[in-house]
Parts: C-alpha cells; sequence; structure tokens
C-alpha cells in the first residue's frame, strides 16, 4: 500500500483487504478513519504489536510490507503499470519481507560454553539454530562463507594462497563442531530436549531454553521463498531475474572480524549493486475470489506473519543471550568488541 | 434494586452491543462503497471533465514537474508541451 495520498483506484484493494480484516477481527472499526489504506495499516501495526514488533526490531532491521505491486515503485512507473493494466485496479496483494542490515551473531564463546555441558550440544544448538533462522531468513554463515572461499581461492594465484584469508574459513571451524557442522536439526532438537532438564550452567539454561522457544514457534512454518509464486505472479521471474542478491537477516559467525565475517564482508560489498535486492519473503493474496476464500487467503497469511514476528521476537532474546556471553569472552580475553554501542539495531551491513 | 441495577447493566450491555453493531456495519458498508464506486463517481474527476482545460493544464504541470523529478539532463525527443490555447498562466 502506498502509505499516503492514495486515488480511489488504490484504495480498492485496501478496501477489499480492509474487509477481510474486519470479519476476521484483525481489524476493527475503530481503525476506520475514512481511508481504507489507513485501515489496513492501523489494524496491520496492532497485529504486528501485539505479536512482538518491538522486541523483534531491537535485533532485526528490515520492513515488513503490505503493497499492490511487489517492489516500490515511482509515479511514472506506476502509471506505466497501470496504463498496461488498461486502468483496471490490481487482483493481488503482496506480503512482501525486507531485511536492510544483518544482525550479527557471534556463537564461538556459546559454542564452547556449551561444550562444557554435553559434547554433542554444540553442534545440536547450530544445527537448530541455522534451520529455526533459514525458515524466516537467508543466514550468512559458514557454508555461505566456504562457497565464497571456494571461488575466491580458484581466482588467487598459490602464492598468494597463504596471506589470503580463504583456507581460513575452513581452518577456524571451532573443534566442537569439525565434522559435526551438516547434523540433522532433528536430532539437534531431540539432543537439546533431553538435555535440558540435565545443564548445570544458568546462561547454558538460558540459551536452550531461547532456542526450544524459538524452535517451537517456528516449528511448521516453511520459508516463502519468492521462487516459490514463479508460477501464480506475472512478471515475478523477470523481476527476480533483475535482482541482484538477497540482503541476509543475520551473520552466524564464530566471533567478530573471523574469517566468516571477512568473506561476508566482501561479498555484501557487490549485493545490489546490479540491482535491486531480492526479497526474503514474499507471499500473496488474490483479491478477486469469493469472500470466503479471500479470507481463508488472509487468515492464512496473517497466520505466517504473526509466526513471524514471534519467531523473530524470540530469535531476538536468544541473541542478546549469544552477545552477553560473546561480551563477556571479550572482556575476560581483554578483547574490544566491534559491536556498535548504539541502541539502534545493530547492523554489520549498510544498505 | 438490585434487579433494577442487574437491569440497567443488562440494558447498556445491549446498547454498547448493537452500537458496536452498528459501527461494524457502517464501516463495512463505507469499505464496501470504495470498491463499488467506479473512478467516473469521483467528484473530483467529474469537475474536471466539465472542464477539460483546467485538465490539461493540471497534466502539462504534472508532466513538468515529472521532467524535473525523472530527467535532470536533455529532453530530447520528448513531445513538447503547449498551453491550450488562449490560457493565461499568471506569474506570481
Amino acid at each position: 500500500m502506498r502509505w499516503r495520498y492514495c486515488a480511489r483506484y488504490d484504495e480498492q484493494p485496501a478496501a477489499k483487504l480492509g474487509r477481510s480484516l474486519l470479519r476476521l477481527g484483525i481489524s476493527t472499526p475503530e481503525d476506520w478513519t475514512g481511508s481504507a489504506v489507513d485501515f489496513v495499516e492501523h489494524g496491520f501495526q496492532r497485529f504486528c504489536k501485539a505479536n512482538g514488533i518491538a522486541a523483534a526490531r531491537g535485533i532485526w532491521d528490515g520492513d515488513l510490507q503490505i503493497m499492490d505491486q511487489m517492489f516500490d515503485m515511482t509515479e511514472r512507473e506506476r502509471n506505466q503499470a497501470r496504463a498496461e493494466m488498461a486502468d483496471e485496479p490490481t487482483e493481488l496483494l503482496f506480503f512482501v519481507g525486507m531485511f536492510n542490515s544483518a544482525a550479527s551473531v557471534p556463537i564461538g564463546p556459546c559454542l564452547t560454553l556449551l561444550e562444557r555441558e554435553h559434547p554433542l550440544l554444540p553442534a545440536a544448538f547450530y544445527a537448530q539454530l541455522r534451520h529455526s533462522l533459514w525458515k524466516w531468513m537467508y543466514v550468512y554463515d559458514y557454508e555461505a562463507a566456504a562457497s565464497c572461499a571456494e571461488m575466491g581461492i580458484l581466482d588467487i594465484e598459490e602464492s598468494e594462497l597463504a596471506d589470503s584469508i580463504y583456507p581460513q574459513v575452513a581452518a577456524t571451524v571451532p573443534d566442537s563442531l569439525r565434522n559435526r557442522l551438516r547434523m540433522n536439526p532433528h536430532r539437534g532438537l531431540a539432543l537439546l530436549r533431553s538435555v535440558q532438564p540435565q545443564l548445570r550452567s544458568g546462561m547454558a539454561r538460558q540459551l536452550v531454553s531461547h532456542l526450544l522457544d524459538l524452535s517451537r514457534r517456528a516449528s511448521s512454518y516453511r520459508h516463502a521463498w519468492p521462487k516459490r509464486l514463479l508460477k501464480h505472479v506475472p512478471g515475478l521471474e523477470d523481476y527476480l531475474d533483475n535482482c541482484d542478491g538477497m540482503g541476509p537477516g543475520c551473520l552466524l559467525n564464530w566471533y567478530e572480524d573471523d574469517p566468516i565475517s571477512a568473506c561476508f564482508d566482501e561479498e555484501m560489498t557487490y549485493v545490489g549493486q546490479n540491482g535491486p535486492l531480492e526479497p526474503s519473503i514474499l507471499r500473496v493474496i488474490q483479491l478477486g475470489n469469493s469472500e470466503r476464500a479471500t479470507d481463508q487467503q488472509v487468515r492464512n497469511l496473517f497466520d505466517y506473519i504473526g509466526a513471524m514476528v514471534r519467531s523473530l521476537a524470540s530469535a531476538a532474546k536468544l541473541i542478546e543471550t549469544i552477545r552477553d556471553i560473546n561480551d563477556e569472552h571479550l572482556r575476560e580475553h581483554r578483547l574490544k568488541s566491534g559491536l556498535p554501542v548504539e541502541p539502534s539495531p545493530p547492523g554489520v551491513r549498510d544498505e | 434494586m438490585k434487579l433494577r441495577k442487574k437491569h440497567e447493566r443488562k440494558r447498556q450491555r445491549v446498547i454498547r452491543r448493537t452500537s458496536a453493531n452498528n459501527r461494524f456495519a457502517s464501516v463495512m458498508h463505507a469499505l464496501e462503497s470504495v470498491n463499488s464506486a467506479s473512478s467516473c463517481t469521483d467528484p473530483l474527476v467529474e469537475r474536471l471533465k466539465q472542464c477539460p482545460e483546467a485538465f490539461k493544464a493540471g497534466e502539462m504541470v504534472g508532466k513538468m514537474f515529472d521532467a524535473l523529478k525523472y530527467h535532470h539532463d536533455d529532453s530530447e525527443g520528448d513531445t513538447r508541451l503547449l498551453p491550450p490555447a488562449g490560457l493565461v498562466i499568471p506569474l506570481v
């Protein structure tokens, strides 16, 4: 939805969605100010607030938007698109999720702490954390860095290899994860559940408890990748072809400034330079159907949005604990933290 | 006395519920009217139809702003926009 100054033409899709939101009780009559766009916006904001968007915003920096086009357009592009559609209002509404920066999640010190409790706990924790976060975002992790390093090694001379960061990506994998990086997340979850009652350290209990909470909230949902909608949204394939990569929601590294972070910095220098960034999440609502069918789609979408916001809020608590443990590690080893001191969402990659 | 209070509370509840139902229906109706109304009944569009010169002048000014916004360099090849015959644009 365009935020303000909508013509009647633009209000029509919002009015259809608004009626459904009113029937489903997500919007209330008190949200009505005379504009359908405002009406939907009020209901959507209240829904996100009730599901913990404020807690999620402490860590994640991005946008969740309901729009009548897949991407932002200038007024001229909108007019052209409208002319191509023979001036008919759109029958599709899009839910778009984008991350503006990636949250830093340095889990090395946590793995050391968890290893003291159980030798397989670090691998179980890592597998389940990755699995739960991937449901809502692109996670830049060891695998992404290893892939970047593999490509990078091909481009450099053998003599330069010793000074390069690329071979260090594989070399710096924590011992507790060596040969266990690919643990099945379901096995990891089972292990976390079975080990939880025996945990001695308060911090370890907190980590496992937050992760199990995140896992519970994210279970039975899967990532709404834009590519899943290729057959249903005309023009989506062309748009995605023109996109230049996707912004990760988080950087899952071992320590700040480790080889994974170096590969991340290198890749992020180029992402988005030759086109827009691909959305992390894309879902659609078809408005031309019966009231019942529209309500079902809207109910499903808001169920998904609610699960996403609750999961991100839960993950935010977990990441705060992970960062506290990392800060403690830095203090003990007299290292200076690289995390920003501002209270704003700590991003490591600017747009 | 107690019965009267109970009756009063019940009456207030019914009033509140009826009022909420009315509000729900009126908002639903307002949203439906956005959907059912076609652009030709928009009062602004109606007024513009009665005065095509104003519409043309508005379109022209809009295009000028678009040109300023999107084409900072040359605009060769674009059709030159002329005001409608007889139109006076006051210099304020």
